[in-house]
């Protein structure tokens, strides 16, 4: 019973931002197109100019051009779930911290779990990378030939939420500065964030095992679509087990969460240092 | 433990916040460098204090004073170092979501007040988010729009208005600079308890304020609490604000003694305030006769030059909305 109000909860929040994103959208409709269709021109352009290269040079360290083009379709499907649930700063959590806005979510009567997974929820105006990386996926898997099962579409599904997971993970990860440096750790997440889409559409096929590892390990770029598409075609790089992105997710995951009660029992217990004696931030 | 005859109890409370320094000379760089140099500032001092039911408390203090950090501590917002604090029976550190459904808090922040929508539409995400029932959202909804039917203000108090609280938490910028004159104060004053919450009477209502804005409140609010330092301290050579622009360097020990000496003074009620070079000791009765001339003090003076007021008329209505609520000690 409990669990069931809480799960109607989270809808009727999940809701009420969705509504205020379709009003927006309706509101002033020229606009919103207007910014819908240069972010799908922006996202493509990106991957668009990957795919170009591999074309020209028929593939791209040993991944041909379907292939290449499947993990554009990954990555694309990838900053359009975190654009529809990332659009109120909610995953760029620094800037919450860094600006002394966490306070107005302990105003409201809901766990701020709850608070930061629904806040930023917007299928109208957010949807349009996804919608463009549903349409790239199924152009490549056409091109690819694929034999999808049902098994294939969870194991879809699991891997990106396992990379939406390290995405999330590391921003809130690194965020934890905020809590301690207010203001100089405000766009950390942003940071964070930023360097992932820009390293994470290059695949590093072909590349030499010194630049392959670090992206697994120390920075996580390989596990953004470069890995999980490999896995999804049924080629692991590297000799690992395709379960590698789960355990990375997991642990980080778990990292990101002890840093950040930490960073946030130093918050309420502490306060925030933004109030200096030369000079505060608001 | 938890005292359930107060809507709100704080106990001993002791909170300290550490404070890095910084020294602009090279050796000072380097040190800061090596082993930096921390302030402890103790923001509240062993403080306790009781509000009842239905009491309308003003807590006023200087810039630094503690107010904003003990209203952090009322809703949870931040822990005490130590100390027991209740309100509504529940702990704002244990028990935030469920007080949080009880409570309404204002700061000087906007973020509920959503930027890019009508104020309706802010109205209808606090209804959700707050899990508000039709029926008092409705009808909180027509109130409202009968009651305060100047737009500026409307906006002002979007994130509070269609709430039912228990508590009722503000800060005092947004509230009372955007009534227009004198007359709407009064009359947001008088309507305000009574008719918004669906508890009336039973709202305890806490207004912190600096110390240019106390006058207004207490000028205008004819319960508000008017405390003895507060006397002390604004007759004192210590620098103020005036009209939240600042005049001097407020400084943080009077503060600090005020919130400590707060629940030792008679509680209040002063339906115009008097001049402040007029020490007002504790218990004394300060109203003013209804004909009495309209103490205007060098703070209020361009806000009441703004308005025109039928002095006679406001201070008969203040005073009678002053004998609705029960004058009580502290």
């Amino acid at each position: 019973m409990e669990a069931r109000k809480k799960l109607k909860r989270v809808l009727s929040l999940f809701a009420i931002s969705a509504k205020m994103d379709l009003l927006w959208l309706l509101r002033d409709t020229k606009y919103a197109i207007a910014a819908m269709t240069a972010d799908m021109i922006s996202n493509i352009s990106v991957v668009s100019g990957v795919w170009l290269i591999a074309l020209r040079f028929g593939g791209i360290g040993g991944m041909n051009v379907d292939e290449v083009l499947f993990m554009m379709a990954y990555s694309t499907i990838i900053t359009g779930i975190f654009i529809l649930f990332g659009s109120g700063n909610n995953i760029h959590i620094s800037r919450i911290i860094g600006r002394g806005q966490l306070e107005h979510l302990f105003m409201q009567p809901n766990s701020l779990k709850v608070q930061l997974l629904t806040s930023g929820f917007g299928p109208f105006t957010g949807s349009s990378n996804l919608i463009a990386g549903c349409i790239l996926l199924i152009i490549s898997i056409i091109r690819l030939q694929l034999q999808i099962t049902v098994w294939w579409i969870v194991m879809l599904v699991i891997y990106l939420t396992v990379t939406m997971v390290t995405i999330v993970a590391r921003a809130y990860f690194v965020s934890t500065a905020a809590f301690y440096a207010p203001v100089a750790a405000e766009e950390i997440a942003t940071t964070a964030i930023e360097g992932t889409w820009q390293l994470s559409t290059f695949p590093l096929s072909g590349m030499p095992a010194c630049i392959q590892v670090p992206l697994l390990t120390i920075l996580p770029e390989g596990l953004m679509a470069w890995f999980p598409a490999l896995c999804l075609l049924g080629k692991p790089p590297l000799g690992l087990k395709e379960y590698y992105p789960f355990a990375y997710a997991l642990i980080l995951a778990l990292a990101a969460g002890y840093f950040f009660r930490k960073g946030l029992k130093h918050y309420v217990t502490k306060g925030s240092n933004r109030y200096v004696p030369y000079g505060f931030r608001r | 433990m938890y005292h359930t005859d107060f809507a709100v109890n704080v106990k001993n409370v002791t909170k300290t916040f550490i404070q890095w320094q910084r020294d602009n000379t090279g050796k000072g760089l380097l040190r800061n460098l090596i082993k930096p140099e921390k302030l402890k500032i103790t923001a509240l001092d062993d403080i306790s204090f009781s509000i009842g039911r239905g009491e309308f408390v003003a807590y006023a203090g200087p810039n630094g004073a503690g107010k904003s950090t003990t209203m952090k501590l009322l809703t949870g917002m931040l822990l005490p170092d130590s100390g027991d604090i209740s309100v509504l029976s529940l702990s704002p550190q244990k028990q935030r979501k469920k007080l949080m459904q009880r409570l309404g808090i204002l700061f000087g922040n906007r973020t509920e007040l959503w930027w890019d929508h009508p104020v309706i539409q802010s109205f209808e995400w606090k209804k959700v988010v707050w899990g508000i029932p039709d029926d008092v959202y409705r009808r909180n909804l027509d109130m409202l729009t009968e009651l305060l039917d100047i737009g500026k203000l409307l906006k002002t108090f979007a994130r509070e208005l269609d709430l039912s609280y228990d508590v009722l938490i503000r800060s005092e910028r947004i509230t009372f600079e955007y009534f227009p004159c004198f007359k709407h104060q009064v009359r947001f004053v008088e309507h305000f308890p009574l008719h918004l919450f669906t508890r009336g009477l039973s709202l305890p209502m806490i207004t912190i304020s600096p110390v240019s804005s106390f006058f207004r409140i207490a000028s205008t609010a004819p319960t508000a609490a008017v405390e003895f330092p507060i006397i002390t301290y604004f007759t004192s050579s210590t620098p103020l604000l005036e009209h939240d622009r600042p005049v001097g360097t407020a400084g943080h020990a009077p503060g600090r003694t005020f919130v400590r000496f707060y629940a030792k003074f008679t509680f209040l009620y002063s339906p115009v305030f008097r001049r402040i070079d007029s020490p007002i000791r504790a218990g004394q009765d300060t109203r003013i006769a209804p004909d009495a001339p309209v103490p205007v003090d060098h703070y209020d003076a361009v806000h009441f030059r703004q308005c025109t007021l039928n002095t006679a008329f406001d201070a008969d209505r203040l005073i009678a909305v002053a004998a609705r609520y029960r004058k009580t000690g502290l």
